[in-house]
């Protein structure tokens, strides 16, 4: 069987994830706004005989690199030199997309030119003659729609033809290249460089002329009428909180909350007293009924239950991804961002945090200058990921019962105010000077499609069950482990290795009013995956053997070592300490460096002791209990 | 005949108006990336969210970018392709040249990619 590598390379926000997931059937990470792809991603597809390695490559605007995955693209091209370029363009946009098309053509690169999101062309009433268009430029043109999977076939058709391809004769773009290298202008290293990026576009100018009509006269756009709203200097502010605070809503009153209530009594109720009976009736070991009852169940168990949460607030990050408002989000916080030195754009990594820290970090590579990347990457984690969601839920349930949407959103709020902070600090001691100009596409509004939400939603809450199933259950096992026995064999709780370690860290968190060896244990473990603290609780405060109205007594295990007050100087802890193993992987990665990373951890916790030692100190001095 | 008020930098101009690009300055960098992006000079673009100091949306050649109030500051545009311009000759682009550093500490490269 004969081979072929195909890399999908245009520009951000053009589609190349959704055709890269259309052609191999994959699943990856797909959104409304430019930057969502910073790595190269690869896949496999046997088609007629042919085993296609396809490419997707992360966005780029030009082959002049100014952000790092620009140079991961460019790097791809210039050295692999893959078998054929699908080079993806968004058809409301031929006149700016094209200008990239061009430079590959004058690389020399095999190309096809997929021409995506032709339903949108035809609802703008645009006309585009795609086999004129082919001709002009020398190469084959497919129109296609990545999203619904229109003309994808016939993409294949003519990629894994393309070996075959015989010279097609001078056309516009040979013409083109020829005036341009008379010129000397390509060879030119010292510059002239304006006036060949003039001739680009001069050339694209001239080939859509022959073969796009406008046939609507422009009116004002829904996206304008939009805009004129959601990015307005007086309300834009307010409705970015409004969306913020109507996340909580839907999660924790309207949908999470209430499913994760049931699941609730399906773990207590139902499973937890079958499998005991169960483990009875098999004659199972006292030592085995307490792993699987009190570790397992009491702490993978515990996470479970949050899952419907979980889904919610990823369904409601999703909407706002796929409908191109985070895009705007970032245009919003522009002016607050820039007070501390960073632009809007470092804002869209922050946004991503809400779901997951560890993409956030990646998406700073969208960022030109390494100091914007390096401020980015110490501040993102303080905005609070997903993990983190069963910690709130859990001590806002026990300790504010109806009040818990306003306690989560004064921590996701906390979260922003301690990074802008963060980032003031570093603007005027580590990383002084000013961000780069802000230059940042906005893309159309679209109404999420329904299979394409349903999709991201249940990756990412599978990634989180996976975690549940994974690591979860390894710590769930550990915990349960360390609480069971000392150097000495089976111990009681509390002379456990586990209350052992718990006491010695305890003394840390006394002046944060949760300096009991449980609390203590439970965020060492939480360095695993947020989850983890409520997994660890589970075990400690045995959530396993409650049957029954588990969560009341969970509750009042928890009111036994926490007050109002300093439960919620435990959840600013959570939010703002050390995210998690992967991120701190990640963070090495992408600073490439021990001495950042080392920073990044230590500073992450000391911020958090602080800031939660400053609110449970504020709040007894303020006579709160 | 239009008058001088009619020469702008893209900060000050009004949103809902439409307006010719005739020069871009603050460095080469910045200039190619704009340029690239189909900023050039002569396009029309329309603005669509006014600056009053804080971050603008243009729109042109089909498609929609935010800019910051300092990046549009160093955009020079008119409303007519007649009226009065003088271009500064600044950089040839391509972020090659070896200029000064400017103010937003961007160094640029060398002919051979090296810092200078």
């Amino acid at each position: 069987m004969s081979s072929l590598t195909v890399a999908l390379a245009g520009n951000p926000n053009s589609g190349k994830t959704t055709l890269f997931n259309s052609l191999t059937g994959t699943r990856h990470y797909v959104g409304n706004w430019p930057g969502v792809t910073v790595e190269r991603k690869e896949g496999r597809i046997k088609y007629k005989g042919l085993d296609i390695r396809v490419v997707d490559l992360p966005g780029i605007y030009s082959l002049n690199t100014y952000s790092l995955e620009e140079v991961i693209t460019k790097d791809y091209l210039s050295k692999e030199r893959p078998d054929v370029v699908i080079n993806i363009v968004d058809g409301t946009s031929l006149e700016r997309h094209l200008y990239l098309t061009v430079q590959l053509l004058e690389l020399g690169a095999p190309v096809v030119l997929a021409l995506n999101m032709m339903d949108e062309v035809e609802k703008k009433g645009y006309r585009i003659d795609y086999q004129k268009l082919g001709r002009l430029l020398g190469v084959d043109v497919v129109p296609i729609t990545a999203a619904s999977g229109m003309g994808i076939s016939s993409l294949l058709e003519r990629v894994a033809k393309y070996q075959r391809h015989a010279d097609k004769g001078p056309t516009a773009f040979d013409e083109y290249y020829k005036s341009i290298k008379e010129e000397n202008k390509i060879n030119s290293a010292e510059g002239e460089y304006d006036r060949l990026i003039q001739a680009r576009y001069n050339f694209i100018d001239h080939v859509l002329a022959q073969c796009l009509v406008k046939t609507k006269k422009e009116s004002l756009s829904l996206t304008d009428r939009i805009d004129r709203v959601v990015t307005s200097r007086v309300f834009g502010i307010p409705i970015f909180l409004a969306f913020l605070y109507l996340m909580f809503q839907f999660t924790f009153s309207w949908v999470g909350q209430p499913l994760a209530d049931l699941l609730d009594v399906f773990f207590s109720d139902v499973l937890s007293p079958w499998i005991e009976g169960v483990l009875e009736a098999l004659g199972a070991y006292g030592w085995l009924k307490s792993l699987v009852i009190d570790g397992i169940i009491g702490g993978v168990g515990g996470v479970v239950s949050f899952v419907p949460l979980i889904f919610a607030l990823f369904l409601f990050i999703a909407v706002l991804e796929d409908s191109g408002y985070m895009a705007r989000a970032a245009f919003i916080m522009d002016r607050a961002m820039r007070g501390i030195g960073l632009s809007g754009k470092a804002f869209v990594p922050m946004i991503i945090g809400f779901g997951c820290t560890v993409p956030a970090i990646m998406a700073t590579r969208t960022l030109e200058q390494e100091r914007d990347r390096k401020l980015t990457m110490l501040i993102a984690p303080f905005m609070s990921c997903g993990a983190r969601l069963p910690v709130y839920a859990l001590f806002a349930a026990v300790f504010f019962p109806g009040s818990e949407t306003n306690v989560v959103f004064s921590l996701y709020i906390l979260g922003i105010a301690i990074a802008v902070t963060m980032g003031l600090i570093f603007k005027n001691t580590l990383f002084k000077g000013e961000s780069v100009p802000l230059v940042m596409e906005l893309p159309p509004y679209r109404l999420p499609v329904l299979k394409s939400l349903a999709l991201r939603v249940w990756d990412r809450g599978k990634e989180y069950l996976q975690r549940a199933g994974t690591i979860i259950f390894a710590m769930s096992v550990v915990v349960w482990f360390m609480s069971s026995f000392n150097f000495s064999g089976p111990a009681q709780m509390s002379d456990s290795l586990l209350a052992g370690l718990g006491r010695a860290l305890a003394p840390i968190f006394k002046a944060n009013g949760f300096g009991s060896w449980e609390a203590s244990v439970a965020l060492l473990t939480g360095l695993a995956a947020k989850e983890v603290v409520v997994a660890t609780l589970g075990v400690v405060y045995g959530l396993g053997e409650l049957a029954g109205e588990a969560s009341v007594q969970f509750g009042t295990a928890l009111a036994q070592h926490f007050s109002a007050l300093s439960a919620y100087a435990f959840m600013v802890f959570v939010l703002l300490y050390t995210p998690c193993l992967a991120v701190i992987a990640v963070m090495k990665k992408e600073f490439a460096s021990w001495k950042w990373t080392a920073f990044a951890v230590f500073y992450q916790f000391a911020v958090a002791w602080a800031v939660s030692a400053l609110i449970f100190q504020g709040g007894r001095l303020l006579g709160l209990s | 005949m239009a008058g001088v008020e009619e020469t702008v930098t893209l900060d000050m101009a009004k949103p809902g108006q439409e307006y010719i690009v005739r020069g871009i300055y603050g460095g080469c960098r910045l200039k190619t990336m704009l340029q690239e992006r189909g900023l050039t000079e002569g396009v029309t673009i329309k603005v669509i969210k006014g600056g009053q100091g804080g971050p603008l949306i243009i729109e042109f050649r089909s498609s929609r970018i935010m800019l910051d109030s300092m990046c549009a500051a160093r955009i020079v545009v008119t409303k007519g392709i007649d009226d009065p311009f003088e271009p500064v000759e600044e950089c040839s682009g391509a972020g090659k040249c070896t200029r000064r550093r400017h103010k937003w500490g961007w160094r640029h490269r060398g002919r051979y990619g090296q810092e200078v």
